[in-house]
């Protein structure tokens, strides 16, 4: 509607050159002004904390309502920015990698352990290490002259920037190693796993990340990672990324600089899905063998969007380890753990939209610790009618034979006789009846033993099942998530109201 | 003549002489290395280990290679099967022997129906989304995994005495041990040997077998080829189950111990070729030994686990580099 008058209003300026430009402005505005909404909220929202909960947005102690929501939606944002790296790889090239925690965790790693570690400056030996490199290359690859000499004076270079003559490492030099570790490690399992077909690549990258979790448990490298206990970094975070209140206003600077992170990610993924090589990886989705037939080289691209999501895993695993409470990183940073959740992200929120991952992962996070301290018992009730447990079973019940329908068919026709739709309906509804009753009765004989009736429970005790379970639901009846259906919802609508424009143009 | 040998492409007699090559030079160096005596413990804990990989192990390959499903929850059905083994021992009041047979079958038989459900409920509507057949199972693995831990704790449960029968010790290789361990490996070897009488020998095996040829055909011809796939599903995931009670006598039971043999599971079926019955048995042996040398290794030159924890996937690596659809795959 507004769009139409504004795209009509511009139509009417005649010089060319300003209406092109209006029109880009025009477009810019309509198709963004839902995203900006977003964020102006996001960076306001300590703000309607605190004046919703009467704290203060910078206390001088990480106490308070508003302080102690700006590190949960700053964490929520990071994981969402995993989630998004996560869906990029499954959700727009269909590569099912189960190694994502591996970037996640190298990011952490990496940058603390060069961060806290190193104590005195590596700067000869990286350099003579480059040399060496390009030396092996010289003599043992057909590399051009040309492109030996700019490889060897960008590595000299990014040595000279990254690795500092003096003792120690700053936190940005730390950070930027990182992602060149990590683009190191996106390149060497690309190469050795990309080659494999499907299951074989999913079950490498899981047996790969796995390898990595039992080497930052393992107690050999103790004086490394620290192992089961992690690595602590106490104060060597520099005073602008420092989320624990020392002076005024450093965590809402921090969740300020978390925000812009966010946006950049998502800015990042969406040029690069709109690029030519975004359309690409989407072909690659869709038939890998008609791509390579085309006559693009399929290793390459798949390769670019590891890289990339890689990057971005690294670099949400740093910001993750800033805004931990305890200042370590933790082992469980490489663990499935971290691989699981944005596949849950991201399969809730819809695989192959843009803003799904971030649906979900904002929604489930700040979801949870919102109601992490609520209880229940089973004899609360629902909608004022049924006790809580007895609609569980029945839902269950449903669930069950929702899932069984098709084993269950020629049971329930059997059953329904030739009396059409509505005997067959009644046929599952009586099976629900009698496995719900069936469920009850044996509810009943077993609850009174567990003293379920009068325990209370704790919704966070609770959270995981109930993300079990709207796992499984989604998986199995909404396979485009919650965003997906949403706009093939609206998109469906629009399509039916033009093919009922069009009958209408043909009807006189 | 018609023999084994004589049937095998020339791709698999190639890999029968690596296996045994690698597996003689495992013997020769830890022989000469340890000496007689470790040597013979080092490679009898390696069957060992192999015999309870290849429980779990066997199950993801007859899964695969019929249903095309990667099943991910199989290290979960592991510790369903331990978990529950060591409640139903220690819930009962009985003898010993009763109550340690009353765990396998209870144990078996829950897993069982546990993967019927699964299949028939969740994995058989499916089939047209490949993609989150193998999603369903990742996810369902970390469900499974959440609900033992919410059920039976954080903290690992200590092993349980077997019947005194098999508690008896017996000396080999100047180490006592208890017969618990041979009941692992013939445990093992049993079903070796009756999956392979099932495979080759019965009317199913033969539907199972053509099955993972072409099971559009199977079914064609007029089998019910799902009822098969339930079934299968339901072996392989009994299987893991088994592996798993039998392991609560051995070393107790912990909650990472699913992850771990299914990653020893997953190496072991990349190595040997997915859906190869024969690759899966030789396989699970040689990352058993392999482990097992790696680790005496370690202990003796290096003070440091992390060679034998990492070992078995350098193994993989390197098989996947010389042969990309493992040993005894079918090659593209």
């Amino acid at each position: 509607m507004i769009e139409r008058t504004v795209y009509r209003t511009i139509d009417r300026i005649g010089d060319p050159a300003l209406r092109r430009a209006a029109e880009s402005l025009a477009r810019l505005v309509l198709e963004n002004w839902f995203y900006a909404l977003v964020v102006l909220v996001l960076w306001q929202f300590p703000a309607i904390v605190a004046d919703l909960s009467g704290s203060e947005v910078t206390p001088r102690r990480p106490t308070g309502e508003s302080a102690f929501w700006q590190s949960e939606m700053a964490r929520a944002l990071v994981l969402a920015c995993l989630a998004m790296s996560y869906n990029l790889l499954f959700g727009y090239n269909g590569i099912i990698s189960f190694g994502h925690a591996l970037f996640f965790g190298a990011g952490g790693y990496i940058t603390f352990i060069l961060l806290a570690r190193v104590d005195q400056s590596y700067q000869q030996e990286a350099l003579i290490a480059v040399l060496a490199v390009v030396l092996a290359l010289a003599i043992l690859t057909r590399i051009t002259a040309r492109r030996l000499v700019t490889l060897a004076l960008g590595g000299v270079l990014l040595v000279l920037l990254l690795v500092p003559n003096t003792p120690g490492m700053t936190f940005y030099q730390a950070a930027a190693l990182a992602v060149l570790g990590s683009i190191g490690l996106s390149l060497i399992s690309g190469v050795v796993t990309l080659r494999l077909r499907g299951i074989y690549f999913t079950m490498f990258t899981l047996a790969l990340a796995e390898m990595f979790f039992v080497l930052a448990k393992s107690g050999t490298f103790r004086n490394v990672t620290g192992a089961e206990d992690g690595l602590g970094f106490g104060d060597l975070l520099p005073a602008a990324l420092n989320p624990t209140p020392t002076g005024d206003g450093s965590r809402l600077q921090m969740y300020r600089v978390t925000i812009v992170f966010f946006v950049i990610v998502f800015l990042a993924i969406r040029r690069y899905l709109n690029s030519p090589v975004g359309r690409v990886i989407v072909a690659i989705r869709e038939n890998e063998e008609r791509a390579r037939t085309i006559g693009y080289n399929t290793f390459f691209y798949k390769l670019l969007t590891m890289i990339f999501a890689g990057v971005i895993a690294t670099l949400s695993g740093v910001l993750f380890v800033i805004w931990a409470t305890d200042k370590r990183v933790h082992p469980e940073m490489l663990s499935l753990k971290f691989t699981v959740d944005p596949l849950l992200h991201t399969l809730i929120g819809g695989v192959g939209t843009l803003t799904g991952p971030v649906v979900a992962a904002l929604g489930l996070i700040l979801g949870e610790t919102y109601l992490r301290n609520e209880t229940f018992t089973l004899e609360t009730e629902v909608l004022g009618l049924v006790p809580l447990w007895q609609f569980a079973v029945g839902l269950i019940a449903a669930l069950l034979i929702l899932f069984l329908r098709r084993t269950l068919r020629p049971a329930i026709h059997r059953l329904a006789g030739d009396g059409g739709r509505w005997s067959v309906l009644g046929a599952y509804l009586a099976l629900w009846i009698v496995v719900s009753a069936a469920g009850l009765v044996a509810g009943g004989q077993v609850v009174p033993d567990l003293d379920l009736q009068d325990e209370v429970f704790d919704v966070s005790d609770l959270w995981d099942l109930f993300l079990g379970i709207v796992f499984v639901i989604v998986v199995m009846l909404l396979p485009h998530g919650i965003v997906g259906t949403w706009n093939r919802f609206w998109i469906t609508r629009r399509i039916r109201r033009m093919e009922r424009a069009l009958q209408r143009e043909k009807a006189p | 003549m018609q023999t084994y040998w004589t049937n095998l492409t020339p791709q698999h007699r190639r890999s029968w002489l690596l296996v045994v090559v690698y597996v003689a030079l495992l013997l020769a160096i830890s022989w000469l290395d340890f000496g007689y005596n470790t040597a013979g413990q080092t490679v009898f804990r390696g069957i060992l280990l192999g015999m309870l990989v290849f429980l779990v192990a066997s199950g993801l390959s007859l899964i695969f290679g019929l249903l095309d499903v990667l099943n991910f929850a199989q290290g979960a059905f592991l510790l369903i099967g331990a978990y529950v083994g060591y409640d139903i021992y220690h819930s009962l009041d009985a003898s010993v022997e009763v109550r340690f047979l009353a765990a396998i079958g209870g144990g078996v038989l829950l897993v069982a129906a546990i993967g019927a459900v699964m299949e028939a409920g969740l994995i058989r509507p499916l089939y047209e989304r490949p993609i989150f057949q193998i999603v369903l199972t990742f996810g369902l693995a970390a469900i499974f995994l959440d609900f033992v831990e919410r059920i039976y704790g954080r903290n690992p449960k200590q092993p349980l005495s077997p019947p005194p029968l098999l508690n008896e010790k017996f000396t080999l290789f100047q180490q006592s041990l208890s017969v618990y361990r041979l009941f692992i490996i013939g445990l093992g070897l049993a079903m070796m040997i009756g999956v392979y009488i099932l495979l080759n020998r019965t009317r199913i095996g033969i539907i199972i077998r053509a099955g993972v040829q072409d099971p559009e055909m199977v079914q064609a011809l007029g089998i019910n080829v799902r009822r098969v796939f339930t079934l299968v599903f339901i072996l392989g995931s009994a299987l893991a189950a088994l592996g798993g009670i039998a392991l609560v006598p051995y070393q107790g039971a912990t909650l990472e111990m699913g992850n771990q043999f299914l990653i020893l599971a997953i190496v072991v079926v990349v190595i040997g070729g997915m859906g190869s019955y024969e690759g899966t048995a030789v396989a699970s042996i040689v990352v058993g030994l392999t482990r097992a040398v790696a680790e005496q290794l370690s202990l003796e030159h290096f003070d440091a686990p992390v060679l034998a924890e990492t070992s078995i996937l350098l193994l993989m690596i390197a098989v996947l580099l010389v042969q990309p659809s493992g040993l005894f795959g079918r090659g593209e």
